[in-house]
């Protein structure tokens, strides 16, 4: 079954802050969406408000045509950019938790993305470096086989070998009856994974284009696009 | 809801089994040092009720840091990983007052038994016969405590789940729980209080041995009192605190399901 996402006039304040500004947007299954632009244009917003860690002060969020529930979160799959995980937990730990309450978590694909992504199962996760918490966050995530996944800021602050490692995964496991967002300001590093690009300026859409609309027709690369959106934005 | 208290258990189980193992071998140190001999007299009553004293706040306080622990932990970032999970609300808190409930209940059976040690090593034989012969009774004030640590927990769950979320804004988040628990606590206990002298149904769990005869009733909150003649629980008031903390765990659920910011 596809998965739709539709968003209507959605808005969210921090204080007096408006970080999401009226926005629609809407997101179908089988594509891979770019949510460019600089720090602080209400990407990790826009991200947290579809994954329901945010609740926006107007409008909607459907899935599917329906009003997004804590239901909604079984069909979510969210690689934050923060560290979330508790002092006490191993990668074992992480793994467990995730296959304890995530009905689509695949126990298999997650052993062999450990060793793949060269993760030790009986490691303390603070013990981890930052790009090795970077790649198990990513198996988790990835492991899970939902229906939506929504990935924020997955290449920050990471070394380019596991950066390397973390783009073939993504790729690899790209589904046709998924949607899949990934957020970033480091666009050449995941230009090769996205099928639409929207650019995100003071919580609006800037432009939302195809991205091989971007390289045919316009002739340029996304990160070109990019540049030359946010110069004249 | 298993796999959540599961998960709610793991996280300080090492903290709490170590409380525990700690209390236990260093009572069970000072037994086999013949230390139980201090017990004895006027003088021993004063140490066994130190050692109580100190148990009961030892208690209190991790009670205290566990309850508060849900603003520094749960609806805060690391809230991320329990609150993306396809749970609602009202099946975190309830798995989270389950393990209080669970944790207060060992604790207190520990306290329980020690008081027990203590008081046969008083060697005062009516004391010995008002433990021996009240064990139902003892047994009953430690499920009411239990049962009064959940409202107490579930009042700050809720308290925070305002700070959360209707009130995410607010700098001081920890101040505003604090008041607004002594404020909420008042009025709560008032209208308890209240309600148990319009309203009587007691039900009386007299004690086995009529020695503490001089001794004064007094009563928290209008719900229970303690009197010579045993543990009278009067249930219009007790029913109405059940009221509110479900009251409590309906609305900090709604908040945290509907209004969260993390």
């Amino acid at each position: 079954m596809n998965t739709r996402i539709e968003i209507a006039n959605l808005q969210k304040r921090y204080g007096r802050k408006v970080v999401i500004q009226d926005m629609d947007l809407i997101l179908e299954s089988g594509k891979v969406y770019g949510l460019l632009g600089p720090n602080g244009q209400g990407k990790t917003t826009l991200i947290k408000c579809i994954a329901g860690l945010l609740t926006p002060e107007k409008g909607q969020i459907l899935i599917n045509g329906e009003m997004r529930e804590t239901r909604h979160k079984g069909m979510i799959s969210m690689l934050a950019d923060k560290d979330l995980f508790y002092k006490w937990m191993t990668v074992q730990d992480t793994i467990n938790f995730y296959d304890t309450f995530f009905e689509d978590f695949d126990r298999a694909d997650s052993e062999e993305l450990i060793r793949f992504m060269e993760l030790v199962p009986q490691e303390k996760v603070e013990k981890l470096s930052k790009g090795m918490k970077a790649r198990l966050k990513l198996v988790l995530v990835l492991s899970r086989k939902a229906k939506i996944y929504l990935l924020d800021e997955p290449l920050s602050g990471i070394d380019p070998v596991s950066r390397e490692k973390i783009v073939e995964t993504i790729l690899d496991r790209i589904r046709e009856d998924a949607i899949m967002v990934i957020s970033s300001h480091m666009v050449h590093a995941i230009e090769s994974l996205l099928d639409e690009v929207i650019l995100l300026s003071n919580g609006k859409i800037i432009a939302k284009e195809e991205a091989e609309v971007i390289r045919s027709e316009k002739g340029i690369s996304i990160d070109d696009y990019y540049l030359e959106v946010f110069r004249h934005a | 809801m298993l796999n959540l208290m599961n998960f709610e258990w793991k996280k300080s189980w090492k903290v709490f089994m170590l409380g525990i193992a700690s209390v236990l071998i260093v009572y069970l140190y000072l037994v086999l040092q013949g230390t139980d001999n201090l017990y004895r007299g006027e003088l021993g009553a004063g140490i066994a009720m130190t050692i109580l004293v100190m148990l009961i706040t030892v208690g209190s306080a991790a009670l205290l840091f566990q309850s508060i622990s849900f603003l520094s932990v749960d609806v805060r970032e690391k809230g991320y990983l329990l609150f993306s999970t396809p749970n609602s609300a009202w099946k975190i808190l309830g798995a989270k007052l389950t393990v209080v409930f669970l944790r207060f209940f060992i604790w207190g059976f520990m306290v329980a038994a020690i008081f027990f040690h203590m008081m046969s090593s008083l060697k005062v034989e009516e004391l010995q016969g008002v433990l021996l012969h009240n064990v139902p009774q003892i047994i009953f004030l430690i499920v009411i405590s239990a049962l009064a640590s959940l409202f107490f927990t579930m009042t700050i769950y809720f308290l925070i789940s305002i700070t959360a979320t209707v009130l995410a804004s607010w700098r001081h988040p920890v101040l505003f729980v604090i008041l607004a628990y002594f404020g909420l606590t008042y009025v709560v206990d008032w209208v308890a209080v209240k309600l148990g002298e319009l309203a009587t149904w007691p039900v009386t769990f007299q004690w086995n041995l009529p020695m503490i005869n001089e001794m004064n009733g007094f009563s928290i909150t209008g719900a229970i009192n303690y009197s010579a003649q045993g543990v009278s629980f009067n249930i219009v008031p007790a029913l109405f605190y059940l009221v509110i903390g479900v009251g409590y765990f309906m609305a900090a659920g709604y908040l945290l399901d509907r209004k969260l910011n993390i």
